[in-house]
């Protein structure tokens, strides 16, 4: 193993800490390490080809990482500012609970959006609406010779078999059949925020922006 | 899970590719002054575009991060 090999194996055992630092951790500023561990990796990656490279006098991996350093820079300082801001306005670093970006009261339940997708029997075959194209374009992928009308037949049947199931999805959603129970509903621990009655529908609950965003 | 993936990807990869990796031996003789020259030098455009998104990217954290109450202020 050369010595470029190990540093790239590094570099990947680097990047997969960082994806998954940032894609398990629930704290916004773990999410940012992570983030940051990836770009690291990437700057690794550069002083690494930069230094086995044929060219090492030119500089060009240098300067690549000390500016994508500078970037880096740049991002972590809006990304804290970012954190800083939320927290002072809604008590938590917690990305679970950072799911509006209204300006509402945020929600201080983790919403599961499985139990309410699962109350109509139109939510079960929501997956058909993309797979179908997919598997038809795989299909005619699979051709051996080009049949022209065979894969246009194919792939626009798929696109209307794909825009009909849309269409019932949507007026389902519309006649508000996608709502949850009032049982499903999480329930929020503090009095003051305004959960909205179950009644109304997800598209239609514009509420006043009640706060200081 | 996802990331283990990955990592076992890249891994394969760097390992079906040592062969047609570049494997210079000679150390590079780079100094800070060569780093600097090149910084004022040919890189320079860089620079200054840099400068500007970090000047941009501190004035926007400080006022993301600022209080937003006029009162408190």
């Amino acid at each position: 193993m050369t010595p470029l090999a190990a540093y790239l194996l590094v570099a990947a055992l680097l990047f997969a800490i960082g994806l998954a630092g940032a894609l398990v951790r629930r704290n916004a500023i773990l999410v940012l390490i992570g983030i940051e561990l990836m770009l690291n990796s990437a700057n690794l990656n550069f002083i690494a080809f930069w230094r086995y490279g044929p060219h090492p006098e030119a500089l060009t991996g240098m300067m690549f990482a000390i500016f994508s350093i500078a970037v880096a820079a740049a991002e972590a300082a809006v990304g804290l500012g970012l954190v800083i801001a939320i927290y002072r306005h809604a008590q938590t670093t917690d990305l679970d609970k950072m799911n509006r970006m209204k300006g509402e009261e945020l929600m201080q339940e983790t919403i599961s959006f499985a139990p309410r997708l699962a109350v109509s029997p139109i939510a079960e075959i929501l997956w058909l609406i993309p797979a179908v194209p997919i598997v038809a374009s795989g299909v005619i992928a699979l051709f051996k010779r080009p049949r022209r009308k065979l894969a246009a037949t194919l792939s626009i049947g798929s696109l209307v078999v794909s825009l009909l199931l849309s269409l019932v999805a949507f007026a389902h959603a519309v006649s508000g059949g996608f709502m949850a129970r009032p049982s499903a509903r999480p329930s929020t621990s503090h009095g003051f925020i305004s959960a909205p009655p179950p009644s109304i529908s997800a598209g239609s609950s514009i509420r006043s922006p009640q706060s200081c965003w | 899970m996802i990331a283990a993936g990955v990592f076992s990807v890249l891994a394969w990869a760097v390992l079906r590719s040592v062969p047609a990796l570049p494997h210079e031996t000679a150390v590079p003789a780079v100094t800070v002054h060569d780093i600097g020259v090149a910084l004022v030098g040919r890189y320079v455009l860089p620079l200054e575009i840099l400068a500007l998104l970090l000047t941009a990217a501190t004035i926007g954290a400080v006022i993301v991060a600022m209080h937003e109450k006029d009162g408190a202020q």
